[in-house]
């Protein structure tokens, strides 16, 4: 291989990596940019306004939230039974049955409940959301608002987001309170333990700083679903082939931002801990 | 808040290009051409050479990459969706196929263009609407979705909803396309009333039937993708 080769070869892996580096920034600005766009439409623009728009939130609270219980029911039953049984034998084993609070709060409240409902929320509203939109300008819907001067980043994006991020905090809370009560009517089938003792432990667990990292996990968590969902839907030019595409694509980037989301949350929370404990 | 609707008129191109992405040749390259006045325009060119492209481009619906489309003299393509807004209500648009809102009923179709800017009173809404559904024979079908309902009742919907605002202009895609002769006649007589009724000034429209041009005695619009030029409908 000649010097040019090499040289060559070098220049063509530096611009790719360049371009995995860049790709995602740039991805993350426009997704920002719709989200600008109709946020601006919405509030700001007076021949748009909030007006038609109630009716589309309620629609999306209903089939992102509402139908979404069963689902989140036997998960969150699940999962809250497997962490208290296992928590409140294998503690109880150490001597630190009274740990069984803490437990619960850091993994149900702060990682399982953000998570697991984003997850299911990406499953059965991201994709419905992308492929709405997709079909919508196949069908040259998105089109057609706009020939009717309505803008449709307006009427179309602002509502659905406004209505997943309700939804998705609404469905988190519902999962907390499943995966701490049905989780401990299941393990007091199975296992001694008194309901005093449980919340009593629960109550002395839970802080005002876990209910602020709830809010902001599942806020920010359900906005970045319903953010990507509706732009992977836009991106739909030429025919309904591209439209499982993007579904696809909504679902993947969805999951990879919120678990980073969720990550970055939870590591600069514990980071702020161990600081100001004077171990960092 | 009341918008306040903008006169429609003078259409005119300057120096307009239009190209799709990735395809090898422009649609349209360099044209300046003031749109004629006639009440009635038969856009015409052989297929796939830029008739609802120019339709599109006429309603704001996509930008040229060069040039500029001007409305009374006001650069379109340099307005943002709020400023075109009050020119876009006085306009009205028919796809070919497609467009309409597949999560609403007919009725809901129709009335949306209506009640999103206020336009006009609610009841004085429901009431244009339960007329212009009636005369069509679509009231039975009323509250059924688009995907419910035959072709001929979609497509008459949509070249519906067009006219529901009583535009000025109306740029219609095929509009005769997949419709009965009942309803072609029924069309013919609506439009006859938008002239004289409801302040319609001008039709542009793409059809391969030469029933609406022998009609309205419309005046041909011979386009290509460097020249565009203007003839007596000669089908008529």
């Amino acid at each position: 291989m000649s010097r040019q080769d090499v040289i060559r070869v070098f220049h063509t892996s530096l611009s790719s990596l360049g371009r995995r580096i860049t790709s995602p920034i740039e991805y993350t600005l426009e997704v920002f940019l719709m989200i600008y766009l109709s946020l601006r439409a919405a509030f700001f623009d007076q021949a748009q306004g909030l007006r038609s728009v109630f009716a589309v939130v309620s629609a999306q609270i209903y089939f992102t939230g509402f139908q979404a219980l069963p689902l989140i029911s036997v998960l969150a039953l699940a999962s809250g039974s497997i962490v208290i049984l296992q928590a409140s034998t294998n503690l109880s084993l150490f001597g630190g049955a009274s740990m069984l609070g803490d437990l619960m709060v850091v993994i149900v409240v702060r990682e399982l409940a953000p998570l697991l409902t984003a997850l299911i929320v990406i499953a059965r509203s991201g994709t419905a959301v992308a492929s709405e939109i997709g079909n919508m300008r196949v069908n040259k819907e998105i089109e057609a608002l706009e020939s009717m001067g309505i803008h449709p980043l307006s009427y179309v994006v602002f509502p659905r987001l406004i209505g997943g991020v309700i939804s998705v905090i609404c469905l988190a809370i519902y999962y907390v309170l499943i995966a701490i009560l049905g989780g401990y009517l299941v393990t007091s089938l199975l296992h001694q333990l008194t309901f005093s003792y449980y919340a009593d432990s629960l109550a002395r667990a839970f802080s005002s700083v876990d209910f602020g990292l709830f809010l902001l996990k599942n806020t920010f968590g359900g906005a970045i679903i319903f953010m990507i969902s509706c732009y992977q839907g836009f991106l739909v030019k030429e025919g309904p082939h591209e439209v499982p595409q993007v579904t696809t694509k909504a679902v993947v980037n969805s999951v990879i931002y919120v678990v980073a989301f969720n990550m970055i949350v939870t590591i600069l929370f514990y980071l702020g801990r161990l600081m100001a404990l004077g171990m960092v | 808040m009341k918008l306040e609707i903008q006169p429609v008129r003078n259409l005119k191109f300057e120096n307009l290009s239009y190209s799709f992405e990735g395809a090898p040749l422009p649609v349209f390259e360099n044209i300046t051409f003031e749109m004629p006045q006639a009440k009635a325009v038969w856009v015409r060119s052989p297929g796939g050479r830029g008739k609802t492209t120019l339709l599109r481009l006429m309603a704001g619906l996509i930008s040229p990459q060069n040039g500029r489309y001007l409305i009374d003299g006001q650069p379109v393509s340099e307005m943002s969706f709020e400023e075109f807004l009050p020119f876009r209500l006085g306009m009205g648009y028919s796809f070919d196929y497609g467009g309409l809102l597949n999560n609403k009923s007919l009725a809901e179709n129709l009335l949306l263009p209506l009640l999103y800017h206020n336009l006009i009173p609610r009841p004085e809404a429901l009431e244009r609407v339960g007329q212009v559904l009636q005369m069509f024979a679509l009231d039975q079908n009323k509250d059924a979705r688009p995907s419910a309902v035959p072709g001929s009742q979609r497509k008459m919907t949509i070249v519906l909803r067009a006219f529901i605002n009583s535009p000025q202009v109306v740029f219609l895609d095929d509009p005769l396309t997949g419709l009965k002769q009942d309803n072609v006649n029924d069309l013919i007589h609506y439009v006859e009333e938008s002239y004289s009724m409801r302040g319609l000034k001008q039709i542009y429209f793409t059809s391969e039937s030469p029933v609406l041009a022998k009609h309205f005695k419309a005046e041909e619009l011979l386009i290509s993708s460097d020249w565009f030029t203007t003839r007596p409908t000669v089908a008529a």
